[in-house]
């Protein structure tokens, strides 16, 4: 068994090289992001040479990871707080900048509803993303607060590490109601489910990207694909999401 | 729906691998010096051995992130002497599954020692073996089946691990993300399609493996796990 078990290893260990022949991206992207940028993804492997890894999870926890020393080469965030702290911290290798906006909204498993207060009264559970980790949880606390809802919904709140594992609850219809991203009701899965209502009164949230110290990839590959991602093709993907450009 | 990776069962396929040849060479010593020492320090060191029975992964996830960070000092050691990041890496994954999985290697080959006669242990003193040689050719070899036993249960239980992977692992694709991470990610990513089929070969993997492992003990007179 030891001998098989060797073999595996002598294996294991002369085939990494054989992929990485290629350049290769290794993106951090905030959870709301990552339906358009896989789509990006998509489009820029079909028209270059080299090819993204996408490691998607809250912005809270990705800047964590790059302070931990995380191997990413960009890190693109669903705020501006984490990429400054991340630039603070001498982790990139310059300022960040906004690259699209995004905004807040509500969704409902009812098909018609007055007014989002009148379904937050009404709903048993509603799904939020974590406001410590992830900006769009942080911007519906600050929502609710502002409205002063905070302290009436608070006990019917359940928390998703981040957007994606809200709208895995709103998929699921483990939930009756739910603060996602803009991007959400574009995703197959859920749009065809209940009703999707933009906040009202909740600034639009500016997205920013950061280029990290830690890359390891060439510069001629980081330019390519920065390149990429102010061309109309890019542009027109984050449109289509329901993102605005700055 | 994106297309299949299988990429991530082929790295928890290494991991595992990995984690168990890796605990094989490191138990025989340690199950040595626990076997001879004297029954209350005997005690501790099992209690230490099987922590990662009970202990949250996400403690050990905690612990291994400080010790594995650059600034932490196991961290700060491999960047000097081997130019190797251990944190989101899979050297890290490694370190992470050698201590998660650590009782299940050593803890039935234990229970197995202590089963056996003393007269075995006696009688390879008196015809003038040593400590080690005793346990290399005569105490090991009859407990064959749970060494077996305790290199399968590692393999299927580094597989599934999942907590300190998540904490110290990153999801990097071809680096970290194995498969119980890539399910996880499948999930929250709503491919469901993907995950479906992740989960059911996980699924079929350990039932093959525990129907294995009582296969083989219902040949066996003593029970192993």
């Amino acid at each position: 068994m030891i001998r098989f078990a060797l073999l595996f290893l002598l294996g294991g260990f002369s085939t990494p090289s054989a992929f990485s022949q290629e350049e290769n991206l290794k993106i951090a992207v905030a959870s709301n992001l990552s339906a358009p940028v896989e789509r990006i993804k998509a489009l820029y492997e079909e028209d270059f040479e080299s090819t993204l890894t996408l490691i998607v999870a809250s912005s809270g926890k990705l800047t964590a990871q790059i302070t931990n020393g995380a191997p990413y080469d960009l890190f693109m965030s669903a705020d501006m707080k984490y990429p400054e702290k991340v630039y603070e911290a001498g982790l990139a290798q310059q300022k960040p900048t906004i690259f699209v906006l995004g905004t807040l909204h509500f969704w409902t498993i009812r098909s018609e509803i007055n007014s989002i207060d009148q379904q937050l009264r009404k709903a048993r559970t509603i799904a939020i993303a974590q406001p410590n980790l992830a900006p769009y949880g942080a911007e519906t606390r600050r929502w609710l607060q502002k409205q002063e809802l905070w302290e009436e919904v608070k006990d019917k709140l359940v928390y998703g590490e981040n957007i994606s594992q809200v709208n895995q609850y709103i998929a699921t219809k483990t939930v009756v109601a739910g603060f996602t991203s803009n991007s959400a009701q574009r995703i197959e899965a859920i749009s065809q489910k209940g009703s999707w209502h933009e906040v009202p009164e909740a600034p639009p949230l500016p997205h920013g990207m950061v280029l990290l110290r830690n890359a390891e990839a060439s510069q001629f590959a980081i330019d390519q694909f920065l390149e990429f991602m102010i061309s109309p093709v890019a542009q027109k993907v984050f449109q289509d999401f329901g993102y605005q450009l700055p | 729906m994106t297309d299949i990776e299988w990429s991530p069962f082929w790295l928890s396929f290494k991991l595992a691998s990995i984690t168990t040849v890796s605990l094989f060479l490191i138990s025989t010593p340690l199950i040595y010096s626990i076997y001879f020492h004297s029954k209350s320090i005997r005690t501790v060191l099992k209690a230490i051995i099987s922590l990662p029975l009970v202990l949250p992964p996400t403690v050990l996830g905690y612990y291994l992130l400080l010790l594995l960070r650059p600034e932490g000092w196991v961290g700060q050691l491999s960047q000097q002497w081997f130019d190797t990041r251990l944190v989101f890496s899979f050297s890290g994954l490694v370190i992470g599954s050698i201590i998660f999985s650590l009782p299940f290697m050593v803890n039935p080959i234990l229970s197995a020692l202590e089963n056996l006669p003393d007269n075995y242990r006696e009688a390879a003193y008196t015809l003038g073996k040593s400590r080690w040689n005793t346990l290399i050719y005569v105490l090991l070899p009859n407990v064959k089946s749970s060494l077996w036993v305790g290199g399968v249960m590692t393999f299927a239980h580094t597989i599934g691990e999942f907590g300190v992977i998540l904490m110290i692992g990153g999801s990097i694709p071809d680096e970290t993300r194995v498969a119980s991470i890539a399910i996880y990610n499948e999930v929250e990513m709503l491919h469901y399609a993907n995950a479906n089929i992740y989960a059911a070969i996980l699924l079929l993997f350990s039932f093959i493996v525990l129907i294995l492992v009582y296969l083989y003990q219902n040949q066996r007179p003593q029970g192993v796990i």
